[in-house]
């Protein structure tokens, strides 16, 4: 609802991933960081596990970790929510949650904590996790505030795409934190990916990233070359023009 | 979700159209055209699905060449949501019109911009004037998707000719832009802007999903994207299944085979 730029909020949580003491291990350097970037006191990291479900990469504190928990066992609340919708959930007064989590409200109304706002990780089908924020006490996030705590959503669904569930966060950064936005012809060459290797989407995004930034290309080129069918992922019948595997 | 698609359509559209003086087939043909939009109110409908109905129906309604349905993201981006035709050039040129032009003027402001003669002062959208001409489009109309003061998207309605849609027209076009904006809220008493931010949001990655699965059905069964959305759409009418469900068992299941079934018949 306003025309700020997303750019800011990313640069400013790169900056932030860097004051974060580097001793901390990646994922909670990147919790860390939203503390640091965003007005909110506490932030948690869950991951959608194969088979499994939701589980917790990390979080800034014990508060965050609780909170987080709780709703995965619960089996309810906003990040659950975010997570089927799609879209982020906020709760903001605990006190008027209107029975819409019956078992998770009562049970972190002494936690101390204010709004809750539950960002999804993901592209389209491709679910990563989710991001949950909370804030003091008696505050919440305002618009632009909201608008900065997506990008942050965006940045993060990037990075841990590029790295996997169990892999390292990389010292830097690098490419993964300003990846241009992506266009339809991205996700159609995704789904395109997925049934030229047989692979699953996620493995299918990594994959044409992976090869634009291999190749120096931006990803929307390399993604219009797959559709227009003058580049494959799999030896087809024109070696020629196969990515390679 | 808590729609009643009859007081919805009737108390905003009839008071548009009693000063427009329609004609009894113009009746017929809006009338089956709310009732078809109705059809997906009341199922558990999906904002692509029954945006692209809307885009349909203006297409049937309007004089117009091509229609595309655009909804802000949370930082103020427009992103078309559907489109009467899938092809690139009219989705570019969507954009460029996102980027600076009506479509964005529309969405900033509120109000709706009728652009009669796209050759009269292209200097105020330079690139979108000089790539829809290339197209041919002559002339376009935006109208807002707004719910009381939140801004929420644009709809867009290309002519060939020179020459605005008339009043009747532009009230139609209108009602079918306030339909889209009650169908993608899902709710009418959405009042929070952050409420309304989680609404579009899930919208636009809906989209994203169909995008997904049509690129495994466009490589699998070796068919253009226009006809992977074809065969997905209709995989979901025939079934009663919501089109993000049926895009996002594509992706996430490997068995394409039901949809692509029908190409080969």
């Amino acid at each position: 609802m306003n025309t700020h730029d997303p750019r800011d909020v990313r640069a400013r949580f790169l900056a932030a991933v860097e004051r974060v003491p580097s001793d901390a291990d990646g994922a909670a350097r990147l919790c860390a960081a939203c503390v640091l970037a965003l007005p909110v006191q506490h932030a948690a990291i869950a991951i959608q596990v194969e088979g499994v479900g939701l589980e917790v990469l990390a979080a800034t504190d014990q508060v965050a970790e609780q909170v987080e928990w709780t709703q995965i066992t619960l089996g309810e609340g906003p990040g659950l929510d975010a997570v089927a919708s799609g879209g982020p959930v906020a709760l903001l007064n605990l006190a008027q949650a209107d029975g819409r989590w019956p078992m998770f409200v009562p049970e972190v109304a002494g936690s101390g904590i204010g709004a809750m706002y539950a960002l999804p990780l993901q592209v389209g089908a491709i679910k990563v996790g989710v991001l949950d924020l909370y804030c003091a006490p008696g505050e919440s996030l305002d618009a632009p505030d909201f608008a900065d705590a997506v990008s942050v959503a965006e940045l993060l669904t990037g990075v841990l795409l590029a790295v996997g569930p169990d892999g390292r966060i990389p010292e830097s950064l690098g490419p993964w934190w300003n990846q241009p936005l992506a266009t339809r012809e991205v996700h159609q060459a995704t789904g395109m990916i997925m049934a030229q290797l047989g692979i699953d989407a996620r493995s299918a995004y990594v994959r044409l990233q992976a090869f634009a930034f291999g190749n120096s290309q931006p990803l929307r080129d390399v993604a219009r070359d797959v559709v227009g069918q003058r580049l494959r992922f799999d030896p087809g019948p024109n070696p020629d023009s196969s990515a390679g595997t | 979700m808590t729609v009643d698609p009859n007081s919805l359509t009737s108390a905003t559209v009839m008071g548009r159209l009693n000063k427009g003086g329609l004609t009894v087939d113009d009746y017929g043909r809006l009338a089956e055209a709310f009732v078809a939009l109705a059809d997906t109110l009341v199922a558990d409908y999906d904002a692509v699905e029954l945006s692209q109905q809307l885009i349909e129906s203006s297409m049937l309604l309007l004089p117009i060449a091509a229609a595309g349905l655009l909804i802000g993201d949370v930082h103020g981006e427009l992103h078309v949501l559907a489109s009467s035709s899938e092809e690139t050039r009219l989705l570019e040129l969507l954009q460029v019109e996102a980027d600076v032009g009506p479509c964005l003027l529309a969405y900033r402001t509120g109000q709706a911009v009728l652009v009669d003669d796209l050759s009269v002062e292209p200097q105020r959208w330079p690139a979108f004037a000089e790539q829809a001409a290339e197209y041919n489009y002559r002339s376009v109309s935006a109208l807002p998707l707004r719910l009381r003061n939140e801004r929420v998207g644009a709809l867009n309605l290309f002519r060939t000719e020179v020459g605005g849609l008339s009043a009747t027209d532009i009230a139609v076009g209108q009602a079918l832009a306030d339909v889209a904006t009650v169908g993608i809220l899902h709710q009418r008493t959405l009042t929070r802007a952050d409420v309304i931010n989680q609404q579009l949001q899930a919208a636009l990655n809906s989209r994203v999903i169909i995008e997904q699965a049509k690129g495994v059905l466009a490589e699998r069964g070796s068919i253009d994207m226009d006809r992977a959305f074809e065969l997905l759409r209709s995989y979901a009418r025939r079934n009663q299944q919501r089109l993000a469900d049926v895009a996002r068992a594509v992706v996430e299941k490997s068995d394409t085979s039901a949809i692509l079934d029908s190409e080969q018949m």
